[in-house]
């Protein structure tokens, strides 16, 4: 009995000592001794040269880069079309390299707007139409407030005319702040902190082998997308940057208003016939316009249309 | 006296690097940074059985929205869950399966580390970091200037941010031994608002 009981308490102990950072995790640290370990994903499995040995200093600060984010959504053929956009097209190339981060102008990041560990991004400005391009300043402070949004595109745009509006936004967005992009030069490291994100509170919930939320797909390789024809932009007039304050209703908004006049429209015709009004166009006719209005809302392209739904929740 | 419209002229046929400024060193222009998880986004990596450094990861890749890193206390596409201690060398392996990028830093001293730390949180990037006696804890925020510069998430306590000196933060550290975990990855944005700065 007793050796049973000196048994179970050394198996508990054994168990206590694998938990959190055990004794051969603090051995294992003073064997290492100064080093970088570059643990480069799948890629370098099997790779000696991937584990840097030697001691080495941090990589270059990057909190001066501007940030590029990619919001997404599943089965969205557009969205599909913006990634590979930016991993092939040269102009939106020069914002972003999307395979290393080190090369890239901005950082870039795509969000799946289905993944609910990222809902809390989303507590000011939740996107509608996908994809959504958003273009906010550094961490640094450098261009003010980092978590302005200084464009935004909803929908599909072709690379050209994506990277015109990009150019123009950030421009104007720079000659705006630039007299406190001349403040902060002067007086770096005295910004002062706000006390966003130390709130208290919220429900434990850790601990079982089920996650709280059920994790995003991992985003699909990139298919060969064929060259297609995006439908012009409805105003060629207006600067596409702008896409704030400037932003037109999407196709499908117009075709539901139609669809919504044209029963108004025919409603108003009952009455008239009732009344003994004189109607303009015969019936065949005004229920032909109807029909034909009902069938285009009912397939509305992908931009701004059907795949631009948000998703249910 | 440089006009307005003129300053405005010449930013605008400025190459637009140009806009990324000079100040690109490393960790040049100390600046506050601060992760925002709320709280009850926070309390997902509660350390349910001795996984601390798991949910110190786990919380950072919520933060860098890399969802091999966050699902890592749970069974998942991503890979088995992972629990129960770790060490560098445990840590490699599985970021290895899971495709997660890191750079595993040990050291032998607290200037050793140190340097990565204050990397992590000035491109907030942020990392797991050895803290307290046999333990990890998430590095949350780092403020220049401020008194308890050094922002801290326990995962024994996520409801609240603990804050430290300089001093409190090298022995907190240097318990668990010179050990972090940062990611090697793109830093995100911070949650994006609407401001109307074309007004």
């Amino acid at each position: 009995m007793k050796h049973l009981i000196m048994l179970v308490c050394a198996a508990a102990i054994a168990q206590d000592a694998e938990k959190d950072v055990p004794g051969k995790a603090q051995a294992e640290i003073a064997r290492r001794g100064a080093m970088v370990e570059r643990v480069g994903g799948i890629q370098d499995a099997g790779d000696p040269a991937a584990a840097i040995s030697a001691a080495m200093q941090p990589p270059a600060d990057d909190s001066h880069k501007w940030h590029f984010t990619l919001v997404t959504m599943r089965n969205c053929q557009w969205c599909a079309k913006l990634r590979a956009d930016f991993e092939n097209d040269p102009k939106l190339k020069a914002w972003v390299d999307t395979k290393d981060y080190t090369k890239s102008w901005a950082h870039w990041q795509v969000v799946q707007i289905e993944d609910q560990s990222q809902a809390w991004r989303w507590k000011d400005f939740k996107p509608t139409q996908f994809p959504t391009l958003i273009v906010q300043p550094p961490v640094n402070g450098s261009w003010g407030d980092p978590h302005t949004i200084v464009f935004v595109r909803q929908g599909y745009m072709p690379p050209a005319d994506l990277d015109a509006a990009i150019r123009k936004a950030i421009q104007l967005y720079a000659v705006k702040v630039f007299p406190r992009h001349l403040a902060w030069a002067s007086k770096q490291g005295k910004t002062e902190m706000a006390d966003a994100g130390f709130r208290s509170g919220g429900a434990e919930q850790s601990g079982g082998w089920t996650p709280p939320v059920t994790p995003p797909s991992p985003l699909p390789p990139l298919p060969n997308v064929p060259p297609q024809t995006y439908p012009p932009t409805a105003d060629p007039s207006s600067p596409a940057g702008l896409t704030i304050p400037l932003s037109l209703p999407s196709l499908t908004t117009i075709l539901l208003l139609l669809t919504a006049a044209s029963n108004v429209w025919m409603l108003y015709r009952d009455l008239a016939r009732q009344s003994g009004v004189r109607l303009l166009i015969d019936d065949q006719t005004a229920d032909r316009i109807r029909r034909l209005i009902q069938t285009l809302a009912g397939q509305s392209p992908g931009p701004g249309g059907d795949s631009a739904r948000p998703p249910a929740s | 006296m440089i006009r307005p419209a003129v300053l405005a002229a010449c930013l605008l046929v400025l190459p637009l690097p140009a806009l990324t400024g000079p100040l690109s060193g490393r960790c040049q222009a100390e600046h506050a940074a601060y992760m925002e998880l709320p709280a009850e986004y926070r309390a997902w990596f509660r350390n349910p059985d001795g996984s601390c450094v798991q949910c110190s990861n786990g919380m950072v890749g919520m933060h860098i929205n890399r969802p091999e890193w966050t699902f890592l206390l749970w069974n998942t596409e991503y890979g088995p869950a992972e629990r129960g201690g770790s060490w560098p060398g445990r840590v490699a392996d599985y970021a290895r399966q899971r495709g997660m990028r890191i750079f595993n830093v040990t050291g032998n001293s607290y200037a050793d580390t140190r340097p990565w730390m204050l990397w992590a949180a000035q491109t907030n990037r942020f990392c797991a970091i050895g803290a307290g006696a046999a333990h990890f804890q998430t590095l949350y925020g780092y403020v220049p200037g401020d008194a308890r510069p050094w922002k801290v998430c326990n995962n024994n306590s996520t409801h609240r941010i603990d804050e430290y000196t300089e001093d409190e933060f090298r022995r907190l550290h240097l318990a668990s031994g010179p050990w972090v975990v940062v990611p090697d990855e793109p830093t995100p944005a911070p949650p994006p608002r609407l401001v109307a700065w074309w007004q």
